[in-house]
């Protein structure tokens, strides 16, 4: 098999193979358990490199295995599956390294490594997905690969987490399920394409077009956590922290946000889904959502809840992104992708490791950590600052995008107000945690009682390196915006060829 | 003349006259004729791949008068599965009895069970098929006996009365056909049967018969009690095996036989049935308190669905379309197989363990039995037909087709099974991942889990990924490298 | 050369944070802002400075007016500093505020030499958002009341500009400042920068943070807020609405009665303020309001737009210094008490505000009346009006300042001499050495300021307590107040603004006002105002 024919494979088996070995691990083999995962990873961010190298230069990277007649399992590699890609595998790095220091000594962590590799596979699966049936296909593996990460704690809470968890994305995936049989059997294999495949078709019926559009973005929408399909992922926040971590940034609610962008953009085209006038939809939906998620948040005083909900609303910008026909708008989305992950990503970091060290779990608890965990908390007030949108953070250009591509598309009239409104709200929800955090006194005792031995740093290396990283990862991603290779560049190339198309 | 066909018929019935005879020795007589009798069948199948069926009259006779033996892609496939269930159970069961007496009244049934299913599955002709069909009900009452329990006994006896009852109908359906054509074989029939009433007459018996066989809704009310009181081993051939032989049987004579006698009207009708089954199994399934009246009610679905591709099946168009429909029908039919029995197989291990299968009280399984908890999870993605399965792909052609030929009410019912199956699996997995006592080893004993696992396996990986190779087998003709739509 | 200039002026503050968090040498607060006065002396027009590879594309320039608002800035900047620096800090605390007065600082350098528009946003934002680390200072129930204020009302500032950035960006295309000139600009984009800046220029209604910010924060934040920062927001009108562009001029006319809305309200809320600190922040808005107001004439009238706008810059940059040392005056006031030298140079402060003859702020506003001189008999009235009012304001000033001052605390020597070293600076720029100018309508307003005084004097030995001791009120206080008293009737109310309340923290139980009969009339007055001026605009 030559390298373009089989990369994509040997991407999606860098971090299939460790989770499988990992099973059949002994509980106490740690060594061998963080070499398997560290060497995963690494192996995948080079097999990465080489890959986003090779899709700069119009290489064709392909794998592609027939399930069954007609459908065929094809993992191929476009400009926005590498973005994607390269996002989960960076941030999978990063979260295994904290979740090996996070889990240190708990029960079960074989179990948890394996499946946490599990839904890495699937996630890159999605990125690499080359149709809409193995998009499919790998939807529906993720909703199985996160579930008992989701269910890990095995706490009452936990379980009911995980099965709201599951009852919403199972029913996600069957919608998602009929959209794609129905749309298979008029337009034929749905490879993605860029510019979409639809456009071309004009035998097909619009409003069967327009039904299907609504289911797939149902069932896409679940795991996207457009209001009102959210509701499972304030629950799911019962996962130990890097679980949550990994959902809200890379795994599973990005995977939903991706899979609108795949489906308006290289299933319908996005010209095509506005002369449907099906953008509408979701434009308005992805509104509702933002607005929604953020009043949401404000009345939360479980942290890792309001950031639940903080994603609610982010995440749906990728979707507005979508939803506004323009190259910009789009540009806007597909960073969006990108730099949200990494601020999410940092902000729940911080959030377990003032659980973890302090045994802080609320808003009201927090007053003066800034003074106990200074590295923690500056972690957190960049991811914080990055989703209201301040420059220099990755948010600020996101939103600039966003704006710039509703005003040239006319849409300006309710996308402005709409990410202006959710920005103040998220200053709202957000400010209030970082004045408590710096400019509060810390309590005598603080709640976990008993204060860990820290040695030198405040918390172990392993928990605080992975979010001073993430958070400097958030700052570079805006202050080198404009640089080569970054993700507002690449997210250009993206826009450029679908738009060229 | 092929003296192949005959093996897998006689190797298990060498087998068990053996363990009759031998009974401390029965276990290495069931093991041995359940792997002979699957190499066997691997032969048969590697046969059939190169001439797409074979055909042995036994003793020289003409068919028509003799007995004659026919594999083709389906029997094959399906004698394969069965085959394949039949040594992993065997394996599983080794281990499973411990009372001597039982061990030897185990074995030799269990052996006739399979001599009589793979016989059915080859048989070419009605009264045959009448013989080893009697024969399969009878063994399977007896293992289903085998429990001692009160609510055993009560059971068998009812699978027994309801059993006979539809052994009768197809008696007569069978008597009913020979009046009318004069023969009794399938493929000399299947030229000679016309839109007739005597046709319709013989037709409606026979399929009745055989829906109470395989227990399709509202006649399924025999199958939960009898399925779920059974040894683990049994109940696994029993949901996975026995229950398809019927449904087996409902296919060739609709397909090959009386094809020209039917109108879309009886199909949609099974296909409506079928659909309360998927429902009502469903519902039931998530409503059980017990885990193998669970596993039981989920066959109850699982074959309901088998009856919703009928109508599609019957409603596509003779060629390619109507190939995929079938292919993807034996896929979901083999997957179930696979995926039930080794459901019913850790159904029975989590109870020898814990002593009981009440699902409230399944706390901690995960952590004691995680090879189990794996394996019933794996084959509860195939019963729910989740990727990578087979039975997802089956799905989704279902879906498709039915699409095609307008048939939309399917959708619903099919997406509501689907979740609902979610349902009670993940219902079972939610009390599996739970708090509850203790830690166990890693892999408590391999005899009893791995079965479980390895079928598990097929279920849902081997058969999802290697799916297009089912339809291959079973419809030679299909392109399937083409795309169609 | 000039870019090496450029780029240690934009670094300087940055490093000061590296060198205060490796060293704790609090003297680079006051040092941060050395590069950028040298350069604002130095450094030619015309020089540029050029990232591409930062943020999206990042430009500098230093031109004319940048290099006036540079010059002023970081003259105010580095007194400041010294300021802060010699003031002894409150054990633990003190680094929090060095850092976001050094972040302040950072952004108001990079605002004044932005060339591009994304530029120029993100050290507005910065500079806005980190005054309020600066606000809050010593954590008093006030200073974090009023930090919560000034952070809505800044934040509410940042996304109407940022919305109003992204209007003028799409429509011509490009970011650059340059390119804007001539351009036909789109409406929605004039509002919002409007809006945008003019919450930083405390425009009526737009003003609310700016009372309780400048009466709760510590003296040093104020000085540059009331300086530096607030004068950030007409250099960003002077940047985005350049004066060449067309579909300004019905703008202008509305600026126009806004900023005279804001001179009237100043002067009538300033005068019945009881903290001199109030009354200074009044003024501000009464100033702020005169230039908005002219700012407006000049988009209003493109002939005289050149001159005014000149004119105008070298009166705020006026005030902006003569501000600043008010603020830093009555810091010094504050913690000595009736001292006479404080009281003597807070006189001749007050003198130059009001513009009396041969001081700095008679050359500048002698410099706007000529610019408005020829045809523009609004303007001028104006100009006569604001210096009666401002006279009112400084006669209310002083007369408060003669009351003893609340908390006398520790005394340091160091700024004082900065202060002092800043007052000449104050009391005669922008005038030209040898261009001091006699002017005898400048002996208006003097007459006023001795007339007010006078009749204060009496009305005080008249009704005794007339105008009580103790803390001035503001608006939110009365708003909430009559927020409160309204609830008792509208229970929906409740629901909706616990909610707000909960969100943003807001305290349960403000202090209760006495002085709100006096505000709630201004403000329903505004609001009539108001819906005059909308009633018109939209007949129109």
């Amino acid at each position: 098999m030559s390298l373009s024919a089989s990369l994509p494979l040997l991407i999606l088996l860098s971090s299939l193979v460790p989770g499988l070995v990992i099973f059949l691990l002994h509980e106490e083999s740690r060594r061998l358990r963080t070499v398997l995962n560290l060497l995963g990873a690494t192996v995948k961010m080079i097999l990465v490199g080489v890959m986003i190298w090779g899709v700069f230069h119009e290489q064709v990277y392909e794998t592609r295995w027939t399930l069954a007649p007609g459908l065929d399992l094809v993992l191929h590699a476009d400009a926005l599956s590498v973005l994607f890609v390269s996002l989960s595998t960076l941030l999978w790095l990063v979260t295994t390294v904290y979740a090996i220091g996070y889990l240190e000594g708990s029960p079960h962590r074989s179990r948890f490594f394996g499946f946490f590799s599990l839904c890495v596979t699937a996630t890159v699966g999605l990125a690499l997905a080359g149709n809409l049936f193995t998009f499919v296909v790998f939807y529906e593996f993720l909703t199985l690969a996160t579930y008992p990460l989701v269910a890990h704690k095995g706490t009452p809470e936990a379980i009911r987490g995980a099965r709201v968890y599951l009852a919403y994305t199972l029913a996600g995936g069957m919608a998602l399920l009929i959209g794609a049989v129905w749309l298979r059997t008029l337009a034929g294999p749905l490879e993605f394409v860029q510019g979409g495949i639809l456009g071309g078709m004009e035998h097909l019926d619009p409003w069967a077009l327009r039904w299907i559009f609504l289911l797939l973005i149902v069932g896409l929408g679940v795991k996207a956590a457009l209001v009102p399909l959210h509701g499972w992922l304030p629950q799911a926040m019962v996962a130990p922290a890097p679980v949550s971590a990994l959902l809200h940034a890379v795994a599973v609610v990005k995977a939903g946000a991706f899979g609108i962008v795949r489906v308006v953009y290289d299933v319908y085209g996005v010209e095509f889904a506005a002369s449907l006038g099906v953008l509408a939809l979701l434009g308005a939906a992805a509104a509702v959502t933002i607005i929604y998620g953020s009043v949401k948040a404000l009345s939360q005083d479980h942290l890792k809840k309001r950031l639940a909900y903080s994603t609610v609303s982010q995440v749906s910008y990728i979707a507005l992104g979508t939803a506004v026909l323009g190259p910009l708008a789009t540009i806007g989305g597909m960073v969006h992708l990108v730099h949200q992950g990494v601020m999410k990503i940092t902000l729940f970091f911080a959030a377990g490791n003032y659980a973890e060290a302090l045994g802080v779990h609320r808003v009201s608890e927090m007053d003066g950590v800034g003074r106990r965990m200074p590295g923690t908390t500056l972690a957190f007030t960049v991811g914080a600052l990055g989703m209201i949108g301040i420059p220099p953070v990755a948010g600020f250009v996101s939103k600039w995008y966003l704006g710039l591509g509703a005003v040239e598309s006319g849409a300006a009239i309710w996308v402005l107000p709409v990410l202006v409104g959710s920005s103040l709200l998220n200053a709202a929800y957000f400010l209030p945690i970082l004045y408590r955090a710096w400019f509060k006194q810390p309590p005598a005792a603080w709640p976990g009682g008993h204060e860990q031995a820290v040695g030198r740093w405040e918390i172990k290396g392993a928990l605080l390196w992975p979010p001073l990283v993430t958070a400097g990862l958030a700052i570079a991603a805006g202050l080198f915006a404009a640089a080569p290779y970054s993700p507002l560049e690449w997210a250009r190339l993206i826009a450029e060829r679908e738009y060229s198309s | 003349m092929n003296n192949l066909l005959i093996w897998p018929v006689a190797l298990p019935l060498i087998g068990s006259l053996l363990a009759l005879v031998w009974p401390r020795r029965a276990d290495w007589a069931g093991i041995g004729a359940s792997v002979a009798a699957l190499a066997v069948a691997g032969l048969v199948a590697a046969d059939v791949m190169r001439h797409d069926s074979l055909e042995l009259a036994i003793g020289g006779w003409t068919p028509g008068l003799g007995i004659a033996l026919r594999a083709d892609g389906l029997s094959a496939a399906l004698l394969l599965m069965s085959s394949l269930v039949a040594l992993a159970t065997a394996i599983y069961a080794t281990n499973y009895f411990t009372d001597a007496h039982k061990r030897a009244d185990f074995w030799p049934l269990w052996l006739l069970l399979i001599t009589a299913l793979h016989a059915l599955l080859l048989s070419g002709d009605l009264f045959n098929i009448y013989v080893t069909l009697e024969l399969l009900g009878l063994a399977a009452v007896a293992l289903a006996a085998l429990g001692r329990t009160r609510a055993a006994l009560q059971a068998a006896v009812r699978y027994l009365t309801v059993g006979l009852l539809g052994s009768l109908a197809f008696l007569t359906g069978v008597g009913l056909v020979y009046a009318a054509y004069g023969t009794l074989d399938m493929s000399t029939l299947a030229g000679q049967v016309r839109a007739e009433p005597a046709a319709w007459v013989a037709l409606a018996l026979m399929t009745s018969g055989l829906l109470i066989k395989s227990a399709l809704f509202p006649m399924h009310f025999w199958l939960p009690s009898a399925h779920a009181n059974a040894p683990a081993p049994v109940s696994a051939a029993l949901s996975a095996l026995v229950v398809k032989a019927a449904f087996y049987l409902v296919l060739r004579l609709w397909l090959d036989v009386f094809d020209v006698a039917l109108g879309p009207a009886a199909a949609g009708m099974l296909g409506v049935l079928g659909a309360f089954a998927v429902i009502w199994g469903s519902w039931k399934a998530f409503r059980a308190e017990r885990l193998k009246l669970l596993a039981a009610y989920s066959t109850v679905a699982q074959i309901g669905y088998l009856f919703v591709f009928l109508p599609v099946l019957l409603a596509s168009a003779p060629g390619a379309a109507r190939d995929l429909v079938f292919g993807a029908l034996v896929l979901f039919a083999l997957t179930h197989g696979f995926a039930k029995s080794a459901f019913f197989l850790g159904a029975g291990v989590v109870l020898q363990r814990a002593g009981h299968d009440r699902i409230a009280e399944l706390g901690g399984t995960a952590r004691a039995l995680p090879v189990t908890t794996f394996g019933l999870a794996l084959a509860g993605i195939a019963l729910i037909g989740l990727p990578p399965s087979g039975t997802f792909l089956a799905k989704w052609q279902l879906m498709a087709s039915a699409i095609e030929v307008g048939q939309w009410l399917w959708i619903p019912v099919i997406a509501a099974g689907s979740l609902l199956a979610g349902a009670y699996v993940f219902r079972v997995l939610g009390h599996a991942f739970g708090p509850g006592e203790g830690v166990g080893p890693a892999l408590a004993w391999a005899r009893q889990e791995l079965p479980a696992l390895l079928l598990a396996v097929v279920a849902t990986a081997v058969l999802g990924l290697g799916a297009v190779h089912v339809w291959s087998f079973v419809v030679p003709g299909l392109a399937i490298g083409g795309i169609q739509p | 050369m000039n870019e090496i200039a450029l780029t240690l002026v934009l670094l300087s503050p940055f490093i000061a944070i590296a060198v205060l968090l490796a060293t704790s040498m609090r003297w680079s607060l006051a040092l941060a802002a050395v590069p950028a006065f040298a350069a604002a002396l130095l450094t030619p027009v015309g020089s540029t400075l050029e990232l591409s590879w930062l943020l999206l594309g990042v430009h500098f320039a230093l031109d004319a007016t940048g290099q006036l608002f540079l010059l002023f800035s970081s003259l105010v900047w580095l007194v400041a500093g010294v300021y802060a620096a010699a003031t002894p800090p409150d054990p633990g605390r003190r680094r929090g505020f060095d850092l976001f007065f050094l972040l302040a600082l950072a952004g108001n350098l990079i605002l004044v030499l932005a060339a591009d528009m994304v530029t120029f946003y993100v050290g507005f934002a910065l500079m806005g958002l980190s005054a309020y680390g600066m606000v809050i200072g010593r954590r008093s129930q006030r200073a974090r009341r009023a930090g919560r204020i000034y952070l809505a009302f800044t934040l509410a500032g940042e996304l109407a500009l940022f919305s109003g950035l992204l209007a003028l960006a799409a429509a011509v295309d490009s970011r650059l400042f340059a390119d804007l000139t001539g351009i036909a600009m789109p409406p929605v984009a004039v509002g919002l920068l409007l809006l945008g800046f003019g919450i930083k220029l405390a425009l009526p209604g737009l003003h609310l943070w700016l009372v309780p910010t400048y009466t709760g924060a510590p003296i040093v934040a104020v000085a540059v807020l009331s300086g530096p920062m607030m004068n950030a927001g007409l250099l960003g009108w002077l940047r985005f609405l350049p004066s060449d562009a067309s579909g300004l001029a019905d703008w202008g006319s509305v600026l126009m009665l806004l900023g005279t809305a804001g001179l009237v309200l100043g002067v009538w809320l300033g005068v019945m303020q009881r903290e001199p600190r109030a009354v200074l922040a009044y003024s501000s808005i009464a100033k702020m309001g005169l230039i908005s107001a002219l700012f407006g004439t000049a988009l209003a009238n493109p002939v005289h737009t050149a001159p005014i706008i000149a004119a105008l810059v070298l009166f705020a940059m006026h005030h902006l210094l003569v501000k600043s040392a008010l603020f830093l005056g009555v810091g010094e006031w504050e913690k000595r008490g009736r001292v006479s030298w404080v009281m003597v140079v807070l006189g001749l402060l007050a003198l130059t505000m009001i513009g009396a003859p041969f001081t700095g702020g008679a050359f500048a506003k002698q410099g706007l009346g000529e610019a408005v001189a020829d045809g523009l008999d609004g303007p001028a009235a104006l100009l006569t009006l604001a210096a009666i009012g401002t006279a009112l304001l400084m006669a209310r000033f002083m007369w408060l300042l003669t009351r003893p001052a609340a908390r006398p605390s520790p005394i340091c020597r160091f700024p004082v001499v900065a202060w002092l070293a800043l007052l000449p600076v104050a009391l005669w720029a922008p005038s030209m050495p040898g261009a001091i100018a006699f002017d005898v309508a400048g002996l208006v307003p003097l007459g006023a300021i001795l007339a007010a005084l006078a009749v204060m004097a009496w009305m005080d030995a008249r009704w005794p307590g007339l105008w009580p001791h103790g803390r001035s009120s503001d608006e939110l206080n009365a708003i909430g107040l009559a927020l409160r008293h309204a609830k008792r009737h509208l229970p929906a109310l409740e629901f909706q603004s616990a909610r707000l309340r909960v969100a943003l923290a807001w305290p349960a139980s403000a202090p209760a006002p006495s002085q709100g009969t006096l505000v709630i009339p201004g403000l329903l007055w505004l609001a009539l105002f108001l819906g005059l001026l909308m009633a018109a605009v939209l007949s129109h």
